[in-house]
């Protein structure tokens, strides 16, 4: 498929400058929107480039609501979710991979029907469950289900990644005499870093970007995160819209961060979980 | 040894079975249950069929819903997978710059979701939005301009549209990964036979991705058939229905009118529609979807 | 290890004397109650919470054996989140309801009683009150919640831009009963101006949705519900024609901005780009902040065929049924819808809205005004001649399939208002005949 003419070299340059300008161009019009003072916001035709240049839209932005309070309590969700997804879903990824027993192959088709159950089958009673509990308006309903393997998908990938490793690894650290969970930890885990970094990465940003779950369980302002704060926001600021954009790139930005600093992991864990076992 | 081995085994899966029981089966269970009560949070009530009745047959605003999703998916899914097919064979051809234009086209499927729904509630303002002011730099008059979400007919345009800013992501890296991996010697014997580029498109690269293509898209369908964020930010459903997806519309019986029972109702009439399609598609897929002899 | 143990014990022993000599010195104060623990829930952007904030540590500096703390919410989320708290016994005590909500809350059993707590209290007085705020509050006869930011819709205008294209004060035609729809239709004709290139920069009135433009309903002779809440009457000639002329302000006359998406519109009232807009009056400490460029007021809503009543709803102030502290909460609550607390909260200090006590609504802290807006008259009328909108335990299910179809109205999709309200009162009718639940 690769034709090395200049022709096609250069219309393909042509579609993906184009393509990639295009794709980009919503970005940088809430980057310009969110350092335009409140005069040019509305101005017509739009400026590209404002002028001036309010940088305080990002500190106004920051105090009108707590934001400090919310990005914490996201920071301390999502690092703990994921730290459980990380150790539990490794967990359960070994005892499919590596040991045999009865019903493995049914539990795991099971676990991999969950992959396409829709969230809303199980959201209502969930929800009833946590209130009986007296754990509504508290973390634990965002945090818990991921001490107990956490995503489906990521276990799937970490098993996949797992009976790549060979097995005879396993055998060597037996005879050994290491426990089985010596086994996990000290072998198997730093040989799957790819995957366990993807699935990091993964974890933390799905959770970063939350919406239902805080929007369901949590009531107190204390609690909530970024995203039910940006929701505020909308609510009480949608006329300051150099204010919201300014909020919502706050939001964005440290996904944006993240990416580029872990970009080879990221790539590498996409395509571990797209071809993995195909 | 076989059956300690059984048992450790099934020790350290037992996190997952736990919480599959507890946070999956029972709820699913529970829910079906309460499909067929009237429940909310104040006093439950037997009532039989009665939900699925007249969800079925007298709520027009159901039909609405499970309209809308369907027309959302039918356009979000196909144009999202063909986006991304063409993006990631542009990036495979080994121009210079990949990395650059790979992250590019990445970025906006990093983007959260309630950050993007602000984001395009802007750009698409039928007034001063990016969206209108490109469509009159481009020759549109301003009458011409579609007024997008305050127009029920272009509001769902506008959706599908809004869905297309990812295609970039992590699907197109996945077919990018997979474009990889087809043996170049197959395009050469095609190039020896004459092969025009789209045939080679046609009867290699299509065939040779078909299990990544069936994967993203019964996991495309099953995601987009959730649509929920945007529209509850964006549009609360509006104008006058015209967004009002299906599990924005579960989500509203659920928890602002407190009607579990229908929601839950809702939620099982979800899951068999998705459920039939899946199967479907899996006992359809041995006639397009083609796997690579040496695999697994 | 033996000396450690002693010197170990030694040191605990000495702490423990020196607690138990603490205790008894501080032993004087009551061990049960030493501070009635309150939750107060309430809405509002951080601005007014930050004046419950205000109010709730006023009442615990002169309360010390109770100790009120704010709960905020959110506006979107606020009923979501109440009635989840209501039903899953995690309420706080006293709570704020919406009045579109409480006629369903209440007979759910929610509330606590009040109607003792009032008798029992020589400090109220029943005639203290507008007879419509109190009897918001009642249900099947029983006092279950006190009226707070009471008010009405009116009109809120754009002073130095009328004057600028030669209008008379609307407020001063409203006093000699000539402001009319139709006047207002010409002065918005007057205000608009279009920019160069054919788009309007400048709008003269902004029409709003349902219930906020019911004023307009009543005024040409309509009504919403009939008397027993069974029947939409929206399709009623009157209705017809007051719906007619206000989509013919935006879609014949050109003289309203079109309905934006997300409330992201050049054209809000603090722009100085809008002449007129009807709203609540809790708006007006809001504009009082944001407006810089131009000098506005407020004036009740035009006058119809048939009069010119404003909308006068209130919201409940309740208590939780399950309240452990009932006697505190009611004080809590006295002090919250007290004359002191109406005083600043709806006089010219923070002009919140309207108060539900007679005494208030004529004190001079109230009428007085130094800063906009000045036609306090405006708020009095709306306590005198203000009419309630007819709330349901399933309003917010009737009203949203009303809005829904309304919105082909006010989108230009069909600019029928007959053709619209027949659509409309049909689906409506079909909701109030139905049973609850489904």
């Amino acid at each position: 498929m690769i034709d090395r003419s200049p022709a096609t070299r250069g219309v393909t340059y042509a579609l993906l400058s184009l393509g990639s300008m295009v794709f980009a161009l919503p970005f940088l019009w809430t980057v310009s929107t969110a350092l335009k003072t409140p005069e040019n916001v509305f101005r017509s035709p739009p400026q590209l480039i404002p002028h001036p240049i309010a940088w305080s839209n990002f500190a106004k932005a920051w105090t009108a609501l707590p934001f400090t309070t919310y990005v914490s309590n996201t920071l301390f969700i999502a690092v703990t979710v994921t730290i459980a997804q990380v150790l539990t879903g490794s967990l359960v990824a070994y005892g499919f991979a590596r040991f045999r027993f009865r019903a493995r192959n049914l539990l795991f088709y099971l676990l991999l029907s969950t992959m396409m159950l829709p969230a809303q089958v199980t959201m209502i009673p969930v929800f009833l469950i946590w209130r009986q509990a007296h754990l509504i308006d508290t973390f634990y309903p965002l945090i818990l289900p991921a001490f107990f393997g956490g995503s489906a998908f990521n276990i799937f990938l970490l098993r996949q990644f797992f009976l790549s490793l060979p097995k005879e690894l396993d055998e060597a650290a037996l005879v050994d005499g290491a426990s089985y969970l010596r086994i996990w930890w000290s072998i198997l885990l730093p040989l799957a870093r790819p995957a366990i970094v993807a699935v990091t990465l993964f974890t933390f940003l799905a959770h970063w970007d939350d919406f239902m779950g805080p929007l369901i369980y949590l009531n107190s302002p204390e609690k909530y995160t970024v995203s039910i704060g940006l929701r505020m926001f909308q609510d009480s600021f949608s006329t300051n819209l150099e204010q919201m954009m300014a909020a919502a790139l706050i939001h964005i930005l440290p996904t944006i961060l993240l990416f580029f600093l872990a970009q080879r992991y990221f790539i590498r864990g996409i395509a571990l979980s797209g071809i993995g076992g195909r | 040894m076989a059956a300690r081995e059984g048992l450790i085994g099934t020790l350290f899966i037992a996190p997952w079975l736990i919480g599959f029981l507890v946070f999956s089966l029972g709820p699913m269970l529970a829910s079906l249950y309460l499909s067929f009560c009237k429940y909310d949070l104040h006093a439950m009530q037997w009532v039989g069929a009665e939900n699925y009745r007249r969800l079925l047959t007298t709520d027009p605003l159901f039909w609405r819903a499970l309209q809308n999703t369907i027309i959302y998916v039918a356009f979000s899914v196909p144009l999202g997978l063909a986006g991304s097919l063409a993006i990631a064979i542009l990036l495979n051809q080994n121009v210079r710059g990949q990395r650059f234009f790979r992250t590019l086209f990445y970025l906006p499927s990093l983007v959260p979701a309630v950050a993007s729904s602000l984001l395009w509630l802007w750009v698409l303002n039928s007034e001063n939005g990016l969206l209108n002011h490109c469509l009159m730099v481009l020759g549109l008059s301003h009458r011409a301009c579609p007024r997008w979400l305050e127009d029920p007919v272009w509001t769902l345009p506008a959706f599908v549209l809004m869905s297309l800013w990812g295609v970039g992501g992590a699907r197109m890296i996945i077919f990018l990964a997979g474009l990889q991996g087809i043996s170049e010697s197959y395009y050469e014997a095609a190039y020896i036979d004459g092969a025009s580029p789209w045939q080679k498109f046609c009867y290699i690269t299509i065939p040779m991705l078909s299990p990544t293509i069936f994967f993203n898209l019964i996991l495309g369908i099953i995601g987009s058939f959730q649509v929920f964020t945007s529209a509850y930010i964006m549009t609360s459903g509006g104008p006058g229905n015209a967004s009002l997806f299906y599990v924005l519309y579960l989500f509203r019986n659920a928890f602002e009118y407190f009607k579990l029972g229908k929601a839950s109702a809702m939620a099982w009439i979800l899951f068999a529609i998705l459920l039939g399609f899946t199967v479907v598609q899996f006992k359809h897929a041995k006639r397009w979807v083609h796997y690579e002899a040496a695999h697994d | 290890m033996r000396s450690d143990l002693k010197l170990v014990l030694k040191r605990r022993d000495f702490v423990l004397g020196g607690l138990a000599a603490a205790s008894l010195v501080s032993g004087c104060a009551p061990r049960s109650g030493r501070a009635a623990e309150l939750r107060y829930m309430a809405w509002g952007n951080p601005e007014q919470l930050g004046v419950e904030q205000q109010l709730v540590d006023e009442f615990n500096r002169q309360n010390p054996d109770v100790h009120v703390r704010l709960f905020r919410v959110p506006q979107s989320a606020y009923l979501n989140k109440a009635i989840i708290m209501l039903a899953s016994r995690t309420a706080p005590d006293v709570i704020r309801i919406d009045h579109y909500s409480f006629p369903d809350l209440v007979r759910k059993e929610y509330f606590h009683d009040l109607t003792d707590l009032a008798r029992n209290d020589p400090d109220f007085h029943e005639t203290d009150f507008f007879p419509q705020a109190l009897e918001e509050g009642k249900y099947n006869g029983r006092l279950f919640g006190l009226n707070v930011l009471l008010g009405g819709v009116m009109m809120y205008y754009n002073k130095t831009l009328m004057s600028s294209v030669g209008l008379d004060d609307p407020f001063d035609l409203w006093k000699q009963g000539r402001w009319t729809w139709r006047r207002l239709r010409e002065s918005a004709i007057a205000m608009t101006r279009r920019a160069s290139y054919g788009r309007p920069d400048r709008y003269g009135v902004q029409i709003q949705t349902f219930p906020h433009n019911a004023s307009i309903l009543w005024a040409y002779g309509g009504e919403i519900l009939d008397r027993d809440f069974r029947r939409c009457l929206m399709d009623s000639p009157g209705c017809v024609q007051a719906y007619q002329f206000l989509a013919d302000l935006r879609w014949n006359d050109h003289v309203a901005p079109a309905p934006s998406a997300g409330a992201i519109s050049p054209f809000a009232f603090e722009s100085g780009k809008l002449g007129m807009t009807f709203d609540w009056m809790g708006m007006a400490p809001r504009y009082r902040k944001s407006v810089r460029s131009f000098d506005w007021d407020i004036c009740p809503v035009p006058f119809g065929p048939f009069g010119g009543a404003s909308i006068l709803k209130g919201n409940q102030l309740v208590m939780y049924r399950e309240c452990e502290h009932p006697e505190e909460a009611w004080r809590f609550m006295q002090f919250m819808t007290g004359a002191k607390t109406e005083k600043w909260l709806y006089g010219d200090a923070l002009r919140r809205g309207d108060p539900a006590r007679k005494s208030v609504a004529v004190s001079p802290e109230f009428l007085n005004a130094r800063h906009a807006p000045f036609n306090t008259p405006a708020y009095v009328s709306a306590l005198e001649n203000g009419r309630a909108l007819p709330i349901t335990p399933r309003w917010g299910e009737w009203v949203t399939a009303l809005n829904a179809e309304l919105d082909e109205l006010w989108s230009g999709r069909d600019r029928s208002a007959a053709a619209v309200l027949s659509r409309a009162v049909r689906k409506v009718d079909v909701i109030l005949a139905s049973d609850e639940g489904f």
